[in-house]
């Protein structure tokens, strides 16, 4: 009925008819109807056409009104910042708290600078903010409640509708489902496996560290997957993040036992041949590149725990392939490098005429590597 | 326990963490040795995965109690 443009049809209201049911704003219709050079019939028409119901959309379904961004004060750890933010978004804090956790690992910590500006530019929820009327429940959507609240000692938050009051103490909610045991079922079971694995180490067994972080990690993985269907454990990935950290902390701890070489203690290298290998298990290790021969040389460096010091001429092209467990990695010319499972790879030219070139291969379980241009 | 609707983020992080375990302690009886640089990213991705689909299964569940008329009959 209410279509719009010329319709095909006959019918005595046709030539009128485009220009009644087009308007979807009424005053631009009214405004236009004394210029249409109608007859008496044509505005009498108009105007039986506006007794009906105009040609706008119902009214969206109510739906809850968005919160403000703002620090909660009922979901708070530290600050309120995520439970405010998945007030916000409608997410569950949980999340949001995981997401924090693992991307602050993630960045080198970097997402707490991030989380101390929202904190500080995060406004904090009132303390009388406590909601006694969700906006539009109780009056018709539209209807600003405010009216509806004036004078009772309640605040009404204009942006939003919302009504608040004093805080009143207010019963909980009551439970809906029994609380759920799994998680703690679960963290017990990973520390008894562990404890296990513990007597068993202390008893003479040799079992990598990898082995026993990684079976503390399964036994949380199960039972995450259990509580997919059932039962309530969704916190146990904080203890999984924290016993992966473990599990590849012990993965580099034995990868530095069974990867150094014999020996403990400074080391000074000082290569003279074209190909030249050195290990130390534990120590420092300075390796004096001065000495080698004019032309090409393979240089392999093995460092299980501690730092290494390169020295390197002026007349020395630097092909270096480098990885490290943990630690950092200090080039001349370059920011420095740290952190875990590092490889680096870089070719560092001479700076003056180039006569050697020297391929190092550098790997180092925990420490650090320092190439520095000799002074002379 | 009471069984209840399939939470997502469980179920993934679950199978991620217990899938990392298992090549972990693979790498610890086993010569093989895994990247560790990867480790995270995958975390970070398998987690956002488990966020983004729990998102999208909450909304389908707000849109059924609130079911949007607008569009609907007409004249």
């Amino acid at each position: 009925m209410w279509k719009q443009g010329p319709r095909e049809d006959g019918g005595a209201m046709t030539e009128n008819q485009p220009t009644i049911a087009e308007p979807v704003d009424p005053t631009a219709s009214s405004t236009g109807a004394p210029e249409n050079p109608g007859t008496d019939t044509s505005s009498e028409s108009s105007d039986a056409s506006y007794g009906a119901p105009p040609p706008y959309p119902p009214p969206p379904a109510y739906r809850p009104a968005k919160p403000a961004l703002r620090r909660s004060r009922t979901d708070r750890v530290l600050t309120g910042v995520c439970g405010g933010l998945a007030e916000n978004l409608g997410v569950d804090a949980v999340l949001i708290r995981i997401l924090v956790v693992v991307g602050t690992v993630f960045t080198g910590g970097a997402l707490i600078i991030a989380y101390i500006i929202a904190w500080a530019l995060m406004p904090d929820t009132p303390a009388y903010a406590v909601v006694l009327q969700a906006p539009g429940s109780a009056s018709q959507p539209g209807v600003p409640t405010s009216f509806a609240a004036g004078g009772t000692g309640t605040y009404v938050d204009p942006s939003t509708g919302a009504v608040y009051g004093p805080p009143t103490p207010v019963a909980p909610q009551p439970r809906t489902e029994p609380r759920s045991y799994l998680g703690l079922v679960a963290l017990s079971a990973s520390i008894v496996v562990g404890g296990t694995f513990g007597i068993a180490v202390a008893a003479g067994a040799n079992i990598p560290g990898v082995i026993v972080a990684g079976s503390m990690l399964a036994v949380l993985g199960v039972g995450l997957l259990i509580s997919a269907r059932r039962g309530r454990a969704r916190w146990l990935i904080f203890p999984a993040v924290l016993m992966l950290l473990i599990t590849q902390g012990a993965a580099a701890v034995d990868n530095i036992t069974s990867s150094a070489g014999d020996g403990v203690g400074d080391r000074t290298w000082t290569p003279t041949t074209s190909s030249s290998s050195f290990e130390l298990g534990a120590g420092s290790g300075r390796l004096d590149l001065s000495s080698l021969p004019a032309g090409d040389a393979d240089v392999t460096v093995t460092l299980g725990l501690g730092d290494l010091v390169v020295v390197l001429p002026a007349d020395t092209t630097l092909v270096l392939t480098s990885s490290l467990g943990v630690g950092e990695v200090d080039l001349p010319g370059v920011p420095n490098v740290n952190g875990t499972n590092l490889t680096v790879d870089r070719t560092l030219q001479a700076t003056s005429i180039a006569t050697t070139t020297v391929e190092l291969d550098a790997s180092i379980g925990l420490g650090s590597l320092e190439v520095r241009r000799a002074t002379s | 326990m009471r069984r209840h609707d399939l939470d997502w983020v469980s179920l993934i992080a679950g199978a991620i963490f217990t899938g990392l375990a298992l090549v972990y302690i693979v790498t610890g009886i086993t010569d093989v040795s895994i990247d560790g640089r990867f480790v995270w990213p995958i975390v970070l991705v398998a987690l956002g995965a488990a966020g983004v689909t729990s998102a999208i299964k909450a909304n389908q569940r707000e849109e059924q109690q609130f079911p949007v008329t607008a569009g609907g009959e007409r004249g």
